[in-house]
């Protein structure tokens, strides 16, 4: 216990900490959205859209957030604005986009001749080499993603459980959805800087999908989607430091086993 | 036969030519009139003056540069059942999104509930108007969020008294729970909405269209996907809103509603009105008899009906 502590006290670990249990608390607020409004595809050319947009940074020298950030809140908007009506594809738009994306990103990062821990903390992630400004970011953003959803509670509630009900209503059915959109762009590009694009659902989709299974209304949803996603990320970290392994993959697995631990004990199936 | 077919061949004896006046001239003391004698929740001050509740005058809405409804002229008095048909395209749903202020015509005007809603200050003045109407669609899958059925039709009363950082009030939760025991949900309220079946999601959403405590309803192929019991089910309380309640009804159907529900019905054809019919010409009126005598040997021979089967007679007949 005093070697965790001690290991806790290094500047690095401890931001480190702080990153993961903050956008765990925060981004996962986003699966909800990512769930209820049927966005697993989107979400899924976001990240694939996030590696590209890191991959290119890598290349040209600039940090892979700044990428992340610059490319997917555009193309989630863009998917926003001009994705609806286009859902019939939508399969067949995800596979393009993960191909497309990877074959792109592989193509600049060997161009550009980018070493191989470089290439995998792009993949993975790599916390400990979160900055300060990642950090800011990160907890910047969460609270502006828990701003919107107290703010717009029931705006976003209306829109996330019937949106024709919604517009019917006078709610501004297409701004709550950008806004959103918008949110989940940027929650999308936080969660890649810290674990990586292929564990992004460790954060944001995994800890919504076990909440919804338990919960009674969006409020519960948002607290124990918050709790589950503070749950994996803060333990698979200690576990990770513990016993040297991989930040993001510890994470997402306990968050995988959280998951499956839900369905195992949760009063519904679906 | 179901029973909310059984309702019809009351309502059309009760509009006979014969036995009264036209909808349009009820009588003082008539359903939805001043004076009349309603339950709970019923209507009385529809519209100022004794105005109709709504009015499209010339009407033209398109998308874009392609128009959907073409010089559409209707009116629904106070209290008046108004069944709006047409095939798909035709511009029914179109039409409803005009009147909630979701749409603006290009030309023509839109009163509804005694405000206009072309010109300058439309706008603000649809919001106003949303707040007495009451909308319902037709069912969708259940949704991904959970929800209780307290809180749907809470969520109703959505810019009426509460809505951003506005809470809803305890003057809001007694309208919704008002709303619920009107469509005898009471005792689901703490009910998860995604474990309902589609017909009492659909009476969650009257519950939520009803705690607006409105004056006009509006309703866009309610009874569509249901099965026969729940379509039987949701027609049965939408006439009883309209006849004990006074609540003006605008139900849009491509054909599944039972015409004799209907004060009126008006058909749309490439956005335009086709046939605008009331329930006391003679032609109709007869076809009412005919419809309901087929109703009653449907019954007496223990043959299973629905709403559909008004419709598909009268539509046959009629045209």
């Amino acid at each position: 216990m005093s070697e965790l502590i001690e290991i806790l006290s290094i500047p690095v670990i401890r931001n480190a900490l702080i990153g993961m249990v903050f956008a765990g608390a925060t981004l996962s607020l986003l699966g909800v959205v990512v769930v209820s409004l049927h966005l697993q595809v989107m979400r899924f050319m976001l990240m694939h859209v996030g590696l590209l947009g890191a991959a290119a940074a890598i290349a040209l020298g600039a940090s892979a957030s700044a990428g992340a950030f610059a490319l997917v809140p555009v193309a989630s908007i863009l998917l926003g604005l001009f994705g609806k009506g286009r859902t019939t594809s939508a399969s067949a738009a995800g596979g393009l986009f993960m191909t497309g994306s990877l074959a792109g990103a592989f193509i600049l990062l060997a161009r550009a001749g980018v070493p191989a821990m470089d290439v995998f903390a792009v993949f993975a992630g790599n916390i400990l080499m979160l900055r300060s400004a990642d950090l800011v970011s990160v907890i910047v953003l969460g609270a502006i993603i828990v701003a919107a959803f107290v703010l717009f509670y029931r705006e976003i509630q209306l829109v996330l459980y019937d949106a024709e009900r919604a517009q019917a209503l006078g709610v501004p059915v297409r701004a709550v959805i950008l806004g959103l959109f918008l949110l989940l762009g940027a929650g999308i590009a936080a969660a890649l800087r810290l674990v990586g694009a292929l564990l992004v659902d460790a954060i944001i989709l995994l800890p919504a999908v076990g909440a919804l299974r338990f919960a009674r209304g969006l409020g519960s949803a948002l607290l124990l989607s918050s709790a589950f996603g503070v749950a994996g990320t803060s333990g698979g970290f200690l576990l990770a430091v513990y016993f040297d392994l991989p930040i993001g993959a510890s994470a997402a697995a306990v968050a995988s086993v959280l998951l499956g631990l839900t369905a195992l004990i949760s009063p519904r199936t679906g | 036969m179901s029973r909310f077919a059984e309702d019809a061949p009351l309502r059309a004896a009760g509009n006979d030519p014969a036995a009264g006046p036209r909808p349009t001239e009820r009588p003082p003391g008539a359903k939805g009139e001043p004076g009349a004698k309603g339950g709970p929740g019923t209507v009385t001050d529809t519209a100022a003056g004794g105005s109709p509740v709504l009015e499209l005058i010339d009407v033209r809405v398109g998308y874009g540069n392609t128009p959907v409804v073409e010089g559409v002229s209707l009116r629904v008095e106070s209290g008046e059942f108004l069944l709006l048909q047409g095939e798909n395209g035709a511009g029914k749903s179109t039409i409803l999104k005009t009147i909630l202020g979701l749409l603006r015509p290009t030309a023509g005007e839109v009163h509804v509930l005694g405000r206009s809603l072309t010109g300058v200050g439309a706008a603000s003045r649809a919001r106003a108007v949303r707040r007495r109407i009451g909308y319902l669609a037709q069912v969708h899958d259940p949704p991904a969020l959970p929800m209780t059925v307290a809180e749907a039709v809470l969520l109703g009363r959505w810019g009426s008294s509460f809505g951003g950082v506005k809470r809803p009030r305890a003057s809001d939760r007694r309208a919704a729970a008002r709303a619920l025991d009107q469509v005898g949900m009471s005792e689901l309220a703490r009910r998860d909405v995604r474990a309902l079946s589609g017909g009492q999601r659909q009476r969650v959403a009257l519950a939520g269209a009803l705690s607006r405590e409105p004056a006009l309803l509006l309703m866009d192929e309610p009874t569509t996907h249901l099965d026969v019991e729940a379509q039987a089910d949701l027609g049965r309380r939408i006439v009883a809103l309209n006849r004990d309640h006074g609540i003006s009804v605008l139900l849009v159907s491509h054909g599944s509603f039972s015409e004799s529900a209907a004060d009126r019905v008006v058909r749309l054809a490439g956005g335009r009105v086709a046939v605008d019919r009331t329930d006391a010409d003679p032609a109709d009126a007869r076809w009412r008899t005919e419809a309901a005598a087929g109703r009653r040997r449907g019954r007496g021979a223990g043959a299973a009906g629905d709403c559909g089967a008004g419709p598909a007679a009268g539509g046959a007949n009629r045209e």
